[in-house]
């Protein structure tokens, strides 16, 4: 004790430890200042990434829908990224009785980070098994994605996954609908069509084999 | 002099010195990190070489480290792309002059360029960039992965234009007659010259075939775009992947010993099984659990290296030992069918 006495109480010892502290103060304020920045320029990739892909679709549009496109399906293409297939496009009609407040005065296109509890429960259709979109995933549109307003008062949006082999429900193909299109990390396609003046169609179909 | 209330030693000064050392050192790195967000192409291959130094720290840690790699979009137009780039961000327009001969020459050119860029701008096929832990451990098969370094719009006004140019257009010439700028090598011996084989990949024919938008309805598409592709795929030999697993037990078993209560309790109840079960069928058990592994571990290793030499061997030809895998930049029409035949996934950023 004595000995720990004599160390710590010599006059001029915390005066001789100031400039360590500060260094170690500065350094340790540098790294966390580092690794914020790192952190920062590495998360916004895939947001931004995701953001690009809304602006890039939404500007197609526009820029097709004052041509003679009726009848007519444009495909789209859609590069995929790292971390992709945590995003979804959804649309909302103007008069969608649930939707984000970011969409409030009219029809818009968004894309939102899901996942499957985002999703309805899903109910049997003549095509196959149908999810729609939980009050969640408004909440998440709202809150962590991206939303754009489309001239059109009807957006309809629809991804079918057909899926083939092993499928979770053994004997036939299964068709799942979802009233979303999950992007991928790899190079795919939107077909987009405008069946009439006040509609947007945009359809994505998948295949997955088991 | 040294007692004296104020004073400043010597050791003060030499702290107080490394502190200001550091303080720059650091303010540096970030001036440089901020200059590398600027230019695309150093925050890509500053987030390469991060992603490579991670994989050398540890295997899991390479997947954490996001590769902030863009897809340079590229217009050589004698008007506009806006049939393949409207509504994208920073697309680069290059004017065709009027004269074919030197239009085609410009489009030799810049695509040879941009191979060239994605080759250096990837770490020039030395950096293992995709392999992941599973993939080291034989758990899981290796699969080529791709970033698309750049798209290249060609939009030609004209049909006669169009196929006189696009049919005499010839990256593969281009690149063996020509230096790289600064260089005294040409683009081929340049990029054929990384250690872990790389090699620059085309094909004039079908690129000679790439669709012009039409004049008439527009419309948007990717008919008219080429794609600078980046991809590797990269296999384990048997020996480093059973040194891998056996370097995992090690730790594990060590992990275990280690932790107090749990290493003695691991050993009670190995010797309980025994007592129970009878020391042959637990040796009998262990090694069918073992061999089962090693099984699953063999096939995975063999099946990727079969997977990696039928893939890299369709580019660099059969007398290529290309069971370890290869790195190969592509100029290939953009579109589903090409790309998928290259990637099982992208990485980077379109």
């Amino acid at each position: 004790m004595d000995i720990l006495k004599m160390r710590f109480n010599k006059k001029g010892d915390l005066r001789e430890q100031v400039p360590e502290i500060v260094l170690v103060v500065l350094i340790l304020v540098l790294l966390a200042f580092g690794v914020y920045k790192l952190y920062e320029i590495y998360s916004s990739s895939e947001r931004d990434a995701a953001k690009n892909i809304l602006e890039s679709l939404v500007a197609k549009i526009n820029l097709v829908k004052g041509e003679d496109v009726k009848g007519k399906v444009l495909e789209i293409p859609l590069q995929g990224f790292k971390g992709a297939e945590n995003w979804f496009i959804v649309g909302f009609s103007k008069d969608a009785s649930k939707k984000p407040q970011k969409c409030y005065f009219g029809s818009c296109l968004c894309i939102c980070p899901l996942n499957d509890n985002d999703f309805d429960v899903g109910h049997r259709t003549e095509k196959g098994i149908f999810h729609g979109l939980a009050d969640s995933a408004i909440e998440s549109c709202q809150e962590s994605g991206f939303c754009k307003y489309v001239e059109f008062s009807n957006v309809l949006i629809i991804g079918d996954t057909l899926i083939k082999g092993d499928s979770p429900i053994k004997g036939s193909p299964i068709l799942y609908s979802d009233t979303a299109i999950q992007l991928s990390n790899s190079l795919e396609y939107v077909n987009i069509s405008f069946p009439n003046q006040n509609t947007l169609d945009i359809y994505m179909f998948r295949e997955v084999v088991y | 002099m040294k007692g004296k209330r104020g004073d400043v030693s010597s050791r003060e000064i030499i702290i107080s010195f490394i502190a200001i050392l550091s303080f720059v050192i650091v303010l540096g790195f970030f001036v440089l990190w901020r200059s590398a967000e600027s230019n695309e192409d150093d925050l890509c291959h500053l987030s390469v070489l991060s992603r490579a130094t991670a994989g050398e720290i540890s295997i899991s840690a390479k997947s954490a480290v996001p590769l902030k790699c863009y897809t340079k979009k590229i217009c050589l137009a004698d008007k506009n792309c806006e049939y393949s780039f409207f509504g994208e961000k920073n697309v680069v327009n290059i004017d065709l002059p009027k004269d074919n001969n030197k239009a085609r020459e410009l489009i030799e050119k810049t695509t040879a360029d941009e191979i060239y860029r994605c080759w250096k701008m990837m770490g020039e096929g030395k950096l293992d960039l995709f392999s992941t832990y599973a993939q080291s451990r034989g758990w899981e098969q290796s699969k080529p992965v791709c970033v698309i370094c750049s798209r290249i719009a060609i939009n030609l006004t004209g049909e006669e234009r169009a196929s006189q140019i696009l049919q005499n257009l010839n990256v593969k010439n281009y690149m063996k007659y020509n230096k790289v700028p600064g260089t005294e090598r040409n683009y081929i011996e340049s990029i054929s010259a990384g250690e872990f084989k790389s090699v620059p990949v085309y094909d004039d024919e079908k690129i000679g075939k790439i669709e012009q938008a039409p004049s008439k309805n527009l419309v948007v598409g990717d008919a008219n775009q080429l794609a600078v592709v980046y991809s590797q795929i990269k296999t384990n030999s048997f020996g480093e992947v059973f040194s891998n697993l056996g370097s995992d037990a090690a730790i594990a078993a060590a992990g275990i010993a280690m932790t107090p209560g749990v290493g003695g309790a691991a050993i009670k109840a190995g010797r309980i099984i025994i007592t129970a079960v009878g020391v042959k069928v637990a040796a009998v058990s262990v090694a069918v659990v073992g061999a089962a592994v090693a099984g699953a571990v063999t096939y995975n290793t063999y099946s990727s290296q079969e997977f990696a030499a039928a893939y890299c061997g369709n580019f660099q030809g059969a007398e290529q030992n290309s069971n370890s895998g290869c790195s190969i930049v592509q100029l290939v029409p953009y579109d589903k069918e090409n790309i998928e035949k290259l990637c099982t996934y992208l990485d980077g950023y379109p």
